[in-house]
């Protein structure tokens, strides 16, 4: 394989599966963080 | 008497009920084959570029219509921006709706050739030859009919087991085996010998092909076709989502979910075709290594002398690999075959279900009981896709108008958008819970971005086209036939527009449903 085609693969399986991963990971985050808040307000604590 | 409105389970169930609508076909038969078409590696940059300035918007505004409004396309766009400009979301509606007739036949080829794999009547296609008869013979018999009758039966029956019975649950079990299968896949196609000519072919940048204005049209066809924005199907979706859920995450796990099946499905398909093409050719160990390079690309562009491979676009897919994967049947092939099918079924499948659940939210809205609206859409999307069962030129002529009709959708999305204000659209619509919020930025991209590519691309291909045959409305694919089959569409609903607004906007079907 040549230099270009190599940089485009990695360029683009960054972008493309690095991204999905981390769009997941910052939804998983949110889910915790929603959770833990909800648990908070079931309790009454502040 | 008050009902609760059906909601997924949880922000998960959603995202997988999204990925499913998303990852399609359009994703393993239809990826591939255009990057291998339009040349290769520089067609990820308009791709990707369409990802940010086209989709990804767009699943923006459809999450924020459907979970703003809890109404279906017609009822949304009513609902926003009045009951006059309701047609705008019916042309969204009936584009949806239109594929999904054609939709179904090929979901219906996917069980035909599954059925096939694991029978083992595909194992006698060994040449390229006999898997243009096998596709020939079958897409020419009645069998067409009936697959497309049993794909659009098992749709309507897992949405009439409802949103979180049916569609949900249906997803859980897709989206996470169809990953598991294309990993499978993947290893399988990349430990092939002379695979990694398939990925010089698929990531070598060729820049001139950037300024072909194809390239451009095909990578937002292939982005809007693909991610399913502007379809309305995932307004649909949003309709049955908690309200406090982060969209703007949602969509971008949607789109990039979408972009990595592509992927995932080029890395798979491409490499195996280069590592088994050359063996499949006549002649074709006797060639160097450069000429089976050269004729493996002209085979999967279907350029000659192999364009007769290639009935309808299925030349990869139905054609090609059976007869490749039957070449190492020494290694699993068939094995290999079925689960190839099984991933390409799995993904038709979902993709489906969210048309059908378009469908029949439309008449939902339109006061009709859900499981009489499911009878109606199933019974319709049958007899509406018998012409593309039974002739491939139509076939081919809705997927052409329909197709690049989503271009249309886009822009009518983004016109509702503007005439209910971007910026009251963004604070009101998205910005709504925790989680990131969208800037102004997004307003540009609304309000001048996307009418703009809509323009740009419709300009450049008119002009380019100009002088050919461009008019004819008979046309297999021109301009001509989507002018003629879009006017035809417009004017139809401008005319029932009327009443069918007033029901969709007044939610006359949805009697004592509270919101949750």
């Amino acid at each position: 394989m040549n230099l270009d085609a190599i940089l485009m693969m990695v360029v683009t399986m960054v972008v493309i599966w690095g991204g999905f991963i981390a769009t997941l990971v910052i939804a998983a985050r949110q889910e915790r963080r929603a959770r833990k808040e909800g648990a908070v307000d079931r309790t009454g604590e502040s | 008497m008050t009902q609760q409105r059906e909601l997924f389970s949880s922000r998960w169930a959603l995202i997988l009920a999204a990925l499913g609508m998303a990852v399609g076909t359009g994703n393993i038969w239809r990826f591939p084959r255009i990057i291998a078409k339009v040349g290769g590696g520089a067609f990820i940059i308009p791709w990707l570029l369409f990802l940010f300035l086209w989709s990804i918007p767009l699943l923006l505004l459809e999450f924020g219509l459907g979970r703003g409004t809890r109404k279906g396309c017609i009822g949304a766009v009513g609902t926003l921006i009045g009951e006059k400009f309701a047609w705008l979301g019916g042309f969204v509606a009936l584009c949806s709706t239109a594929i999904m007739f054609y939709y179904s036949v090929v979901t219906g080829w996917c069980l035909k050739y599954l059925f096939a794999s694991i029978s083992g009547a595909l194992g006698e296609v060994t040449s390229a030859d006999q898997g243009l008869n096998y596709f020939v013979q079958f897409s020419s018999s009645w069998e067409p009919l009936l697959f497309h009758l049993l794909a659009i039966g098992i749709c309507a029956l897992i949405v009439w087991r409802g949103v979180t019975g049916g569609i949900e649950r249906a997803n859980k079990i897709i989206i996470p085996s169809l990953l598991i299968i294309l990993l499978i896949s993947l290893w399988r196609a990349l430990t092939l010998p002379g695979a990694e000519r398939g990925l010089q072919f698929l990531f070598t940048p060729h820049w001139e092909t950037l300024l072909d204005y194809r390239t451009w049209l095909e990578a937002l066809t292939q982005s809007a076709w693909s991610v399913g924005a502007g379809w309305g199907l995932l307004l649909t979706y949003a309709v049955y989502m908690k309200k406090r859920e982060d969209v703007t995450v949602n969509s971008l796990v949607i789109g990039l979910g979408d972009y990595s099946a592509s992927l995932l499905a080029a890395l798979i398909i491409i490499p195996t075709a280069f590592a088994l093409i050359p063996a499949a050719l006549p002649g074709g160990a006797d060639m160097t290594a450069a000429q089976q390079f050269g004729e493996t690309v002209k085979v999967i562009q279907a350029a000659p002398p192999y364009e007769h491979y290639n009935p309808a676009s299925t030349g990869l897919t139905f054609v090609f690999i059976p007869a490749l994967l039957n070449s190492i049947q020494a290694e699993f092939g068939v094995v290999f075959m079925v689960i190839f099918f099984l991933a390409l079924t799995m993904a038709a499948v979902s993709s489906l279900i969210a048309m059908v659940e378009l469908a029949t939210r439309i008449l939902m809205d339109a006061g009709m009981p859900r499981k009489k609206s499911i009878l109606l859409v199933g019974t319709a999307g049958f007899f509406f896709g018998v012409p593309s069962a039974l002739n491939m030129s139509f076939f081919e002529n809705q997927d052409w108008v329909w197709g690049v009709g989503l271009i249309v959708s886009g822009l009518f999305l983004s016109i509702t958008a503007i005439k209910y204000g971007v910026d009251r659209f963004r604070r009101e619509l998205i910005n709504v819970g925790p989680g990131i919020k969208l800037g102004r930025w997004f307003n540009l991209l609304i309000a001048v971005v996307l009418p703009l590519e809509f323009l740009a691309l419709i300009a450049w291909w008119f002009y380019q086209t100009a002088g050919e045959d461009w008019w004819n409305p008979f046309a297999v694919a021109n301009p001509g036939t989507c002018l003629f089959q879009w006017g035809v569409a417009i004017i139809f609903l401008i005319i029932v527009n009327r009443p069918l607004a007033r029901r969709s906007v007044r939610g006359e079907m949805l009697p004592g449903i509270t919101e949750e």
